[in-house]
């Protein structure tokens, strides 16, 4: 198996296993409770809020052939490639229109910039920033392709269950049109730091492993772990 | 210095993948957290993990021997200054004392409560003086190597776990052992590591005496450095002995040695070449510093052990004191987030590369507990003395 299909057949399996979680079904079928459509929206802003960041930082990594397009990908998030708003624009509009009071949306705030914290924080255990960097991709690529194919339907179910405007979804529009196109650019991108930075096949395998050893959606916008979700079932 | 409350966490933090070896399969840490506070405002917080085919003791009767023996200790006591001295033992002697030393059967010794509630209490203790524990027990040596840990299991997944040790850089490696069978997947995991990893198994008393020695005969050529509790704790040190004069691995003892008394035995019959210390096993920092002055008069060397499921407290705590023993030859510990879900400390104290690890300069032990992370892992919490319920 090719790295690129390796890598695509892990990204539908943590798609899957995400939206066939209880929580996600309860969601979609409009049976959980507000408060929970709430701690999504949360996790969501606090996952997502920094992502100019970590695209700054896969663009200082990235192969020269690749390097605009990330660039391009980092620019847009900021709402400077010409007319677009800034993503996290989107996320604190999102939060505003679900009624998140300031002090609210000021926490969801800090606590991604702790995130950031303590990412910077953790002892790196890779002997190089080439590893940190194809596992960083790998994860980033994985939700622009899962927000490709699903983003959507967390849309509808936000409309439908928790009656946010078409305006307050922005943000889920937006990565559900683009990011088609994204998810294809980032799967040429995963695959072209890997021959740039010459990663063999085998220590790719045990990153990507390392990387998706629990499920990063899951993980990012519930706080679950694979092993909590056994736990739940 | 009064000690106005104490809080006792029973954490239960889920692993990011299941830990399995001869005794037992975890998939969640049940740690128990402590957190004391000085009658003027100062926190510390302590850790201990109750293990009852080590130290005899389970979650609920160590919180237990907290509530009834240890807590009500504490609060009788009013606590000096913590100061550096050239023995930390005589630093530490006024905590270790105010503490009752005991076990019932079937408990040998309290010791996962006592290392809770002694580490909290200098944790707290140095906080408010604004000292860091590294002043009690200076540094011996700068730079920190913990070894990576293999569970029992398949072939295949041990090789899994190897190939992401290695891309880790680690060279000192513990594999988990429950059977003869299990020369196979060493040999396999020696073949992947390479001749220049250091290799040693545990068999968490998973054989009778004759297994030992037909095992240790057949790891033999896979140059193992230690054979962890190839026999158990109930077979007491003659077997262990017989062990050791039968195999040309060097033998380490780790359930059989809980107390003084233990140790005592196990260097009279020659039982062992190695004592795995580990704090919570072992009653907290002086109980270890106490088994480890043992072992240096008798010519017994170190491994300074862990808990699987750990937080950073009690990482913190095992990472000042393996500072302080520069004669431990092989580290664990510190797995941070490489095991648990979420970890407590603001920021983390796992290893890094290679398995080494910093040493820790901030008041106490060094770590910033975070107590968000507490509430939300904590499946029971109990409030005593400060207003609460005693």
């Amino acid at each position: 198996m090719s790295l690129r299909s390796r890598i695509e057949s892990e990204y539908l399996r943590q798609t899957e296993e995400f939206t066939s979680s209880a929580i996600f079904q309860a969601m979609e079928r409009g049976e959980a409770a507000r408060a929970e459509y709430d701690l999504f929206i949360e996790g969501v802003c606090r996952s997502h809020l920094k992502s100019p960041h970590i695209l700054a930082f896969l663009f200082a990594l990235a192969s020269p052939k690749r390097a605009e397009e990330i660039k391009h990908n980092m620019l847009e998030e900021l709402g400077l490639d010409g007319g677009g708003v800034a993503h996290p624009s989107l996320l604190f509009e999102l939060m505003e229109a679900a009624g998140f009071d300031e002090g609210r949306r000021a926490c969801v705030e800090r606590e991604a910039q702790e995130e950031l914290r303590r990412i910077a924080a953790q002892p790196v255990l890779y002997a190089t920033l080439k590893e940190l960097g194809f596992s960083v991709l790998m994860e980033t690529v994985a939700f622009e392709w899962m927000l490709s194919r699903v983003a959507s339907r967390i849309a509808h179910f936000l409309r439908d269950h928790r009656q946010l405007s078409a305006s307050a979804l922005e943000w889920f529009y937006h990565h559900s049109e683009v990011d088609l196109r994204h998810a294809e650019e980032g799967l040429d991108a995963v695959e072209d730091y890997a021959r740039f930075y010459e990663i063999d096949a085998q220590d790719a395998e045990t990153i990507l492993e390392v990387t998706f050893r629990e499920n990063v959606f899951l993980k990012r916008y519930f706080s679950l772990n694979t092993l909590t979700r056994e736990a739940l079932a | 210095m009064r000690i106005r409350s104490c809080t006792i966490y029973a954490l239960e933090i889920p692993f990011v993948e299941a830990f399995a070896h001869h005794a037992k399969r975890r998939r969640a840490s049940d740690s128990i957290v402590v957190r004391l506070e000085t009658s003027d405002g100062a926190a510390g917080y302590g850790e201990g993990l109750a293990r009852a085919y080590v130290t005899g003791e389970t979650v609920e009767s160590s919180i237990a021997h907290i509530r009834e023996r240890l807590w009500p200790a504490v609060r009788r006591n009013d606590y000096a200054d913590l100061k550096a001295a050239s023995d930390p033992l005589f630093s530490l002697a006024h905590v270790q004392d105010s503490l009752p030393f005991e076990g019932r059967y079937p408990v040998t010794a309290f010791n996962a409560a006592r290392s809770a509630i002694e580490i909290a209490l200098v944790d707290a203790l140095l906080r408010r003086q604004n000292l860091s524990l590294s002043e009690l027990l200076p540094p011996r040596r700068t730079s920190l190597t913990y070894s990576g840990v293999i569970s029992s299991g398949s072939i295949e997944g041990s090789l899994r776990r190897a190939k992401q040790l290695r891309l880790f850089g680690l060279r000192d490696v513990k594999i988990k052992i429950k059977s003869i069978g299990d020369v196979e997947r060493i040999a396999a995991v020696r073949e992947l590591m390479g001749e220049s990893a250091r290799l040693r198994v545990d068999a968490n008393g998973a054989f009778d005496t004759r297994g030992a020695l037909e095992m240790a005969r057949r790891l033999s050529p896979l140059h193992i450095d230690a054979f962890e509790q190839p026999v158990s704790r109930g077979d007491g040190a003659s077997a262990l002995r017989e062990v050791r004069e039968g195999s040309k691995i060097p033998i380490m003892a780790d359930e059989s040695l809980v107390t003084a008394q233990d140790a005592q035995g196990l260097v009279e019959a020659g039982a062992v070449d190695y004592f795995n210390l580990r704090l919570s096993k072992c009653g907290g920092i002086t109980g270890t510093l106490r088994l480890a002055q043992m072992a240096r008069e008798a010519g017994v060397r170190l491994q300074l052990g862990s808990q699987v499921g750990e937080t950073a407290i009690l990482s913190a705590a095992g990472r000042h004191v393996a500072a302080y023993l520069d004669d431990a030859e092989f580290l664990e510990g510190s797995y941070g987030t490489l095991l648990l879900a979420e970890d407590v400390s603001r920021d983390p104290v796992q290893f890094g590369h290679g398995g080494r690890a910093a040493m820790l300069r901030g008041p106490g032990l060094g770590v910033q507990v975070r107590e968000d992370v507490l509430r939300k892992y904590a499946r029971e919490t109990i409030k005593l003395g400060g207003g609460g319920h005693d």
